[in-house]
């Protein structure tokens, strides 16, 4: 990271995006001194409302940092490190209030800055997740105000509470529902006799204080609760048999893979599909037992590193650390979600139906407690109280009589726990990282007229990294753009639906790259979008894929099919701008015709290979001379989408016909999908063939391959 | 109990724990995991009909008798070129290949819908990243009988390990290449008359 700290980060699913975008956003904010709810710089026209975001602190520090003048993607390397750092500092703050001693405080600060967890979020790019400091700050000023009760302490704890809520709601909640599971256990611990006794103590102090605390931090935070509730707007209820089932499950896949047709998008949908998310997001004995770094967040838990530690603290603690085991264990088994899913497969057994676990009720009746719709993200509450444990039991170990040294076993934790990335489960430490650079044609674009852009495919859910990238390219174009990831919010979605579909030329846009010919497009439909400000439309030869394996059936869905580059090229002429990578047309050079453009795909013919990435996923290996025929018969252009998977790959098209031999190179660049297309010069019969060239075998991927009869 | 023992206690649980039980657990969850449905097979069918004490001619039924020729049809065109693929393998390659069998990494498609069974498009794979795209027809296969004791999974499995550790020669690959493609082929028809037999025989037990 220091090396590219400018130009790549750690993370490239669609959140690493989104908050960089978010970044550079608020930094203009504060610049231009616009404190507005409400920005049409993405899901233009209709506007969107930056509260939505839920969570909007952290990137406000990252914000003033670009407005200082440090570059947007620094800034966001900076954020990421320094939530790791201060989530360790955090920790071993509330270890050295708990031990006195900074060494036991290190376990408690390696353990849970070390924690996968933090790792798959900061990989997914959730950075305001890996801030996690102000957790184990909240607990340390609850232990200080129940120690030694007084005002100033129950403002200050207040204060840290109320704060955590613009950073994350989440963890308000989390904090919440610590403070509540630990003052329970002061309260048993404090037995009921003491507090009957009449007259004040400190204990009874304490107790009503750190009640007061937590009504205080609600009071202060009441007015943003209603805006923080734009991100999680109201929540369905869960239910084992909607777990169970593969029609809904189908159902919710279409939709988060974004071929669910939009006009059959409805409210119901959408909350079928945020009721499953709570299942998806609930975390499996498998996970838990594995314990080891995940790149997806979905099945991170605190690891078996903390599980060690809580262990090894637990019975050298002994009685001091029962406890935070009590709420590490309580803080587990919630994170299990509403029905045990033993294996983590997506869709529950039935014999997980007749057992809801806690978080069932905790989420069908508890206020607010549905805004934890993520049940694997409590797991941070255990890791914190797993760390705390590991910090009393070292210092037990400490203060033992032989008082053995702990400097060395602490050091050696710290590299044990540190080089976890390298070589624990996933290896996230040796992911590459996500070049942040951004094709020329956009730098282009920023230097034209201002108006809305549409880039295509329009996607209503970010299904792809390359299709997250668009939120991204805003901040360098800095053109408002209809296209926006945060769609994943079902009121945003149903009401860019409505949008989308009171223009017959957006309908058509929306997944256009797995959209069934024909298409039309009337030009009344481009003299609306000209009417509403639209200005430039974007497509891309050059797609950055995702991993194959992982990417499934949404492989091609940033990849435009021949008919509908034919259609736009209908629609709106020569490109403006054109850098083999990126496609941008202006809108107003549409020819106004009375009959709309029509596009049924004629002429073009399928080719149907053994490589198709959804179908098979075979790789395409060609060693130098090698061969694959595609063709043979009459066609007038070869076009296909090619993947190279290693930088050596080095192709050409062999093109036969009227005895003549021609070979044309085919460009690719590795870990791109390219848009081929081949002018075959003629009309004739032609026999069409793949080759491999260069020095050696060439590994692809190829899909839509076909030919312009 | 001293500080001493607390430790020693709390390390053997961890060892127990992280070193046994734990990967003990894990392996049975994963075994469970692959467990699928009661494999399809002719005389599955049969045995469902006889359980649901259906042995009327409906139409249903007709279908299924219709398609049952068409699916013993395939298996044999499959087992055909299985044994084409294996008859390529000499005495020495076959014995060698058997040795090897053991290490093999886990098949990639174990639990792939896409495929009827994991190892022949394991084959195909390998085989494209091995050798290459190269392809030249497979003759069929001189000998129908497999070697005692062994299935066509076995079979299969041999013929993957001879591709897998790169003991075939280049001719032999694109003959065996393009004999798992056709495998391939054989086998995506049945799944689809299959998931057909399936759909029918679901629907018959819910009417």
């Amino acid at each position: 990271m220091p090396a590219h700290i400018n130009s790549a980060i750690w993370g490239d699913r669609f959140d690493a995006w989104t908050t960089l975008w978010l970044i550079e956003h608020l930094g203009e904010r504060i610049s231009s001194l616009n404190f507005q709810a409400e920005t049409t710089e993405i899901l233009y026209p209709i506007g969107y409302n930056l509260w939505s975001f839920g969570h909007m602190a952290l990137q406000a520090i990252g914000a003033f940092l670009v407005v200082l003048g440090v570059p947007l993607v620094t800034s966001y390397n900076l954020l990421l490190i320094g939530s790791i750092w201060t989530s360790a500092l955090g920790a071993h703050a509330l270890g050295f209030e708990l031990t006195r001693s900074h060494l036991s405080a290190g376990v408690a600060g390696i353990v849970f800055a070390s924690t996968p967890y933090l790792y798959a979020e900061a990989g997914a790019g959730c950075i305001e997740l890996v801030a996690a400091g102000l957790l184990p700050t909240h607990a340390l000023c609850m232990i200080r105000l129940l120690r030694a009760p007084s005002k100033s302490r129950m403002w200050v704890a207040a204060l840290v509470l109320a704060i955590i809520g613009p950073f994350n709601w989440y963890y308000t909640l989390f904090a919440g529902l610590f403070a509540v599971g630990f003052l329970c256990w002061h309260l048993i611990e404090t037995g009921t006799q003491t507090l009957r006794k009449p007259g004040p103590s400190s204990k009874k102090t304490g107790l009503k204080l750190a009640l007061l605390s937590l009504l205080i931090a609600a009071f202060i935070d009441a007015p943003l609760i209603m805006n923080a509730r734009r991100e999680t707007p109201k929540r369905p209820s869960v239910s084992a048999e909607l777990f169970s089932s593969e029609v809904a499950f189908s159902e919710v896949r279409s939709v988060t893979n974004g071929a669910y047709p939009l006009e059959d998008v409805s409210a119901e949908v959408l909350q079928r599909v945020d009721a499953m998310q709570v299942h998806f997001n609930s975390t499996s004995v498998r996970a838990l037992i594995d314990g080891r770094f995940e790149s997806n967040p979905l099945q991170s838990t605190p690891g078996s590193l903390a599980f060690g530690v809580g262990i090894v603290g637990l019975l050298l603690g002994g009685r001091r650390t029962w406890g935070w085991a009590g709420i590490a264990a309580g803080t587990t088994c919630l994170t299990l979600g509403p029905f045990l899913n033993i294996s983590g497969s997506l869709l529950l057994e039935k014999a997980a139906n007749n057992w809801p676990l806690p978080y069932y009720w905790a989420h069908e009746f508890l206020p607010f407690f549905a805004k934890a719709y993520r049940p694997y993200r409590i797991c941070v509450i255990a890791s914190m109280c797993l760390a705390v444990i590991g910090s009393i039991g070292a210092a037990a170990w400490m203060r033992s009589a032989r008082r053995p040294p702990i400097l060395w076993p602490l050091v050696v934790l710290g590299l044990v726990a540190f080089s976890q990335p390298h070589w624990s489960g996933d290896r996230p430490a040796k992911r590459p990282m996500a070049n942040t650079s951004v094709d020329d044609a956009f730098v282009q674009l920023a230097q034209k007229e201002r108006g809305g852009v549409i880039s295509l495919p329009l996607h209503y859910q970010p299904v792809s990294t390359a299709n997250a990238r668009t939120q991204y390219q805003q901040t360098v174009h800095k053109h408002p753009i209809l296209n926006s990831n945060q769609l994943i919010r079902w009121p945003d979605l149903l009401r860019f639906k409505e949008h989308v579909q009171s223009n017959e030329a957006l309908h058509v846009f929306v997944n256009l790259s797995r959209k069934a010919t024909p298409y039309s497009v009337s030009s009344d439909a481009i003299e609306d979008l000209i009417n509403q400000n639209y200005r430039w439309v974007v497509a891309q030869r050059s797609v950055k894929a995702d991993r194959l394996e992982l990417a499934g059936e949404m492989v091609t869905a940033d990849l435009l099919p021949p008919p509908a580059w034919r259609l736009l090229n209908s629609l709106f002429g020569a490109p403006t701008i054109d850098t083999q990578s990126t496609v941008v047309w202006d809108i107003e050079n549409h020819q106004e015709s009375a009959q709309p453009t029509l596009e049924n795909a004629t002429g073009i013919q399928p080719i149907s290979l053994l490589f198709d990435p959804i179908a098979t996923g075979f790789p395409l290996v060609l060693a130098p001379g090698q061969t694959l025929p595609l063709f043979s018969g009459s066609a007038k252009e070869f076009h296909a989408w090619i993947l190279a998977t290693d930088a050596v790959a080095n192709l050409s098209l062999r093109i036969e016909g009227q005895g003549i031999v021609q070979e044309k190179p085919i460009e690719i660049e590795e870990g791109h999908w390219q848009y081929t297309s081949v002018s075959l010069d003629g009309s004739g019969e032609v026999d069409l063939t793949l080759v491999g060239r260069g020095d050696h075998a060439t590994r692809i991927h190829i899909t839509q391959a076909g030919v312009v009869q | 109990m001293n500080i001493q023992t607390r430790l020693g206690t709390a390390v053997g649980i961890c060892i127990a724990w992280f070193g046994f039980m734990g990967p003990e657990i894990l392996d049975r969850i994963h075994a469970s995991n692959l467990e699928g449905p009661k494999p399809f097979s002719i005389q599955n069918i049969r045995d469902q009909i006889v359980e649901e004490g259906d042995t009327g001619g409906t139409l249903e039924q007709l279908e299924i008798q219709e398609a049952l020729p068409k699916l013993a049809a395939l298996e044999l065109a499959e087992e055909e070129r299985v044994m084409a693929m294996y008859g390529l393998l000499s005495r020495e390659l076959n014995d060698q290949a058997g040795h090897l069998v053991g290490a093999l990494p886990p098949l990639e498609y174990a639990v792939d819908p896409r495929f009827f069974e994991p190892i022949a498009p394991s084959v195909v794979r390998r085989c494209l990243e091995i050798y290459g795209y190269a392809v030249s027809p497979l003759p069929l296969a001189q000998r129908m009988l497999r070697p005692e004791g062994m299935d066509r999974q076995d079979v299969l499995m041999r013929i993957l390990s001879a591709v897998h550790h790169r003991l075939l020669a280049p001719e032999q690959a694109a003959m065996v290449l393009q004999g798992s493609i056709e495998l391939l082929e054989l086998q995506t028809q049945r799944m689809a008359i299959e998931a057909e037999l399936r759909q029918i025989i679901q629907q018959d037990s819910t009417d």
